[in-house]
């Protein structure tokens, strides 16, 4: 799931400009207080009446810091895994009355994501949510093994080979906390952390195919049988996402995500830590409220 | 014509048959008398001689070629055997195997027989022959076992013209000679090529065994080598076991050995079966061979021939032959003694079953390979050599497979030794005096026993081959040989694999043992080599030149 989406879309709660801002956000200025705090500025169009001018200056850049006044945001985001975690796994089987061995190496594709988040501002510009993410890639393991010979006791012979297209989909869920950095006037950027949790369910190579033949002192690689195995881990994600307002509620933006965690998944006999989550990068709407 | 042209051209031909006349006089086989003329001719001179000698043999059909065959070995090489005839009747033992180099001759090895005058005109049929041998043996033999017409050269130097046929009797697997004439029998010959030995059946090792699932049931019937390799469990039946080595029986699917779970428990049908596949591997991975026929001929294990707890009431011969000892029947069939019951003991010592020894189930089945090339005859240097190889082969195998060393399972010079508790031997190839057998030529024995001492005089080959690779002193004559080293084996099984597979004849002595492993090792290791060098002190250290 993409949450990188998110931290753009709280913005709209940003000062703005004179004629930009919305009216229905707009703090009455009686609330103001008489003072602003150092450091913490308003925008122009929210000066109080009566006021004495102050000098004409230069328009501020963007602010690090403005005020969030929105209750919160969601977005929904379509990108791609850029890279993920491999694995090493290990699968023993019977061949020939004796036990084979097969080690995969495995290097996780490009693949589709999907993703959604939202969240709640809670305190200045600090929103907590949630987001949600499906990501489906294949993988390419590199296989090495040991297979019996038919005739002999300990007399194993190696073959190796590649296998590709083992399907492979996660699914990440995430307790966000998000914080709003304005980056221009409607540029905005949320940083967001926290923890995960990520369920994968992949296939595994579980024994290997071959060809063989008399005297059988060598054999050739031809595959691997497969098992769709599943399982997950709670680990962390964390990620940034800019977002561009085009109306007053609706942007477009991106997001730029890392997660990890790790799961023990077992094919055949033995587990296998497999590393969950990695980088993904993703597009989409943003919708502020 | 001018006259003096005339004369040219007459003195031309007087030269040309005078030229002639001497070589064909010179020719050993042109020589007036009669018996065995033996020939070895691996020099140009002889080759060619040799060649022109048996084209005109072929010509006029005193030979005929049984055909040629590439050699495994060298490219280009190939091996011709032919056969003598008298009168389109097959002499026994008359045959030279010719070896060719891109159709040139490179050597002729072999025996002829000179001076045979006998009419081949049959008074007896082949089934008279055989009533004859089944009163003499109380054993018939079935429509496929025709006695063949031959003729027989006596070793008194005459010939008779005699029906050939081969019987597995109670005790014996015999061949009889009758004479086409008269019936009487002419000569009879033990063609039991055994080891006598010590039998080793459960070592409680733990070896693969290639079966076949059939109806919820795994059979010994081997579907992952080339030939068809299977095991038959007689189940103690003599009666069938002989029936069907003597053709009168065909055994199924039901007769073979079987297990229920894969996981096989019957240790004597696990060993001859698994060590049957093992001796096919060694011979195709060492001389790409294809089996004993190298046409992927079935290999048929019988085990069980008689009830083990029979043993005790057993007579002396079926004791022998089928509790004590095993061997090798023809045709790729092998039958394996029972050996004895736990407890029981003969001579001292317990024997398992036969088919657990490595070494001599190797042996048996490289009688089948002797049987399917040279031929060698069992008797005499023939077959003192016949023996030897199958113990060359039967030890090489155990190298192949085993650590070597002195004890269980491991890879000896000794045969048979894992057949008996406490462990024995029968034959050594290290030390034959300690078994009894001679090291060296001239120990050599010369009576009639044992066929003419066969599984005694094959200590000298078999030393001579244990020298060739290990080196050493010679016991009897003090000479020295430097082998090629352990390491090295395989050249000196290949040397003496190619010599008696390839380069021998059925009649073949010591002495053509000696030049065909030169030979051998010349063609294969080229000349000066380590392993001709070895060969040729080898065999001068046990007295063969």
């Amino acid at each position: 799931m993409l949450a990188l989406a998110s931290a753009l879309a709280a913005s709209p709660a940003l000062a703005r400009p004179p004629g930009e801002q919305p009216a229905r956000q707009q703090p009455p200025p009686a609330a103001k207080p008489a003072a602003q705090p150092e450091g913490r500025q308003t925008a122009p169009g929210t000066q109080p009446a009566g006021a004495k001018a102050p000098p004409a200056r230069k328009a501020a850049p963007p602010q690090t810091s403005k005020a969030w006044k929105g209750r919160g945001f969601a977005l929904v985001s379509v990108g791609a895994q850029l890279a993920a975690p491999g694995y090493a796994s290990t699968a023993d089987f019977t061949v020939h009355g004796e036990n084979a061995t097969l080690n995969a190496d495995a290097t996780i594709g490009i693949g589709p994501a999907f993703g959604a988040r939202g969240g709640v501002r809670v305190w200045k510009n600090l929103a907590v949510g949630g987001g949600l993410e499906v990501v489906s890639t294949n993988q390419e393991l590199a296989i090495s093994g040991r297979l019996p010979h038919p005739f002999q006791f300990n007399q194993p012979r190696d073959v190796d080979g590649t296998a590709d297209g083992l399907a492979r989909t996660e699914t990440l869920v995430a307790f966000e906390v998000s914080w709003l950095v304005a980056l221009a006037r409607r540029v905005d950027m949320f940083v967001f952390a926290g923890p995960a949790y990520i369920a994968v369910r992949q296939d595994m190579a579980t024994r290997i195919q071959f060809n063989e033949s008399y005297p059988y002192d060598t054999a050739t690689f031809t595959g691997v049988e497969t098992a769709s195995v599943s399982g997950g881990g709670v680990g962390a994600t964390a990620g940034v996402d800019v977002s561009y307002l085009v109306t007053e509620r609706l942007g477009i933006g991106g997001e730029l995500r890392y997660s990890y965690a790790s799961a023990s998944l077992t094919p055949s006999t033995q587990p296998a830590k497999v590393g969950l989550g990695g980088l993904r990068a993703a597009f989409g709407a943003r919708i502020l409220f | 014509m001018h006259p003096a042209k005339q004369v040219v051209r007459r003195s031309l031909a007087i030269v040309a048959v005078l030229s002639a006349s001497l070589l064909i006089s010179a020719h050993p086989f042109a020589q007036s008398g009669t018996g065995r003329r033996s020939l070895v001719a691996a020099e140009g001179r002889d080759v060619r001689l040799w060649d022109a000698q048996i084209a005109r043999m072929v010509r006029d059909g005193r030979l005929r070629s049984r055909g040629e065959e590439a050699d495994l070995m060298l490219g280009g090489r190939s091996h011709e055997r032919l056969d003598q005839y008298h009168q389109g009747v097959k002499v026994f033992g008359g045959e030279l195997v010719r070896q060719a180099d891109s159709g040139q001759t490179v050597s002729v090895i072999g025996a002829l027989y000179a001076g045979i005058s006998l009419d081949v005109e049959p008074v007896l049929g082949p089934r008279d022959a055989a009533a004859v041998v089944a009163d003499l043996t109380g054993v018939s033999v079935g429509p496929d076992r025709t006695p063949e017409l031959i003729v027989l050269p006596a070793d008194d130097g005459g010939y008779a013209l005699t029906y050939r046929v081969r019987v597995l009797t109670a005790d014996d697997l015999a061949v009889f000679f009758v004479d086409a004439g008269t019936g009487r029998l002419v000569l009879r010959y033990s063609d039991l090529q055994t080891t006598i030995g010590t039998g080793q059946g459960v070592l409680n090792d733990t070896k693969k065994i290639s079966a076949t699932l059939r109806d919820g049931t795994y059979l010994a019937l081997d579907g992952m080598r080339p030939p068809s390799i299977r095991t038959y469990d007689l189940k103690g039946n003599l009666a069938r076991t002989q029936a069907y080595v003597n053709g009168l029986l065909t055994l199924n699917d039901t007769d073979l050995a079987a297990d229920a779970d894969n996981q096989w428990t019957d240790p004597a049908a696990v060993d001859a079966h698994a060590y049957a596949g093992w001796t096919y591997d060694y011979l195709y991975k060492r001389f790409n061979r294809q089996g004993l026929d190298h046409r992927n001929l079935a290999m048929t294990s019988l085990v069980h021939p008689v009830r083990r707890e029979d043993w005790a009431s057993a007579p002396s011969p079926v004791l022998n032959l089928y509790y004590l000892n095993a061997f090798y029947a023809g045709g790729g069939v092998m039958v394996y003694g029972e050996g004895l019951p736990p407890g029981a003991t003969m001579g001292g010592r317990q024997w398992h079953y036969f088919s657990g020894a490595l070494d001599v189930v190797a042996h048996e089945l490289a009688h089948g390979v002797t049987d399917y090339t040279s031929d060698l005859i069992y008797r005499n240097e023939s077959g003192a050599l016949n023996e030897a190889f199958s113990d060359i082969i039967g030890t090489s195998v155990e190298f192949f497979y085993q650590r070597a060393g002195s004890g269980r399972l491991q890879a000896d010079y000794l045969l048979g030794e894992d057949l008996t508790e406490p462990s024995g031997a029968f034959r050594s190839m290290a030390n034959p005096q300690a078994y009894g057998d001679p090291d060296h030529y001239s120990r050599r024995y010369t009576g009639t026993a044992d066929n003419g001492g066969v599984h005694h005089n094959s200590g000298i080959a078999n030393h001579a081959f244990y020298l060739a690779i290990e080196g050493g002193v010679n016991r009897t004559s003090g000479l020295a040989v430097q082998g090629v080293g352990a390491a090295s084996r395989a050249k000196i099984e290949t040397v003496f694999y190619r010599a008696f597979t390839q380069l021998l004849p059925a009649n073949a002595t010591f002495s053509m043992a000696r030049a065909a492993t030169l030979q051998a090792a010349r063609d294969l290791f080229g000349a000066g080599s380590d392993a001709e060098r070895a060969m040729e002190q080898a065999w001068s250290a046990v007295g063969v030149s």
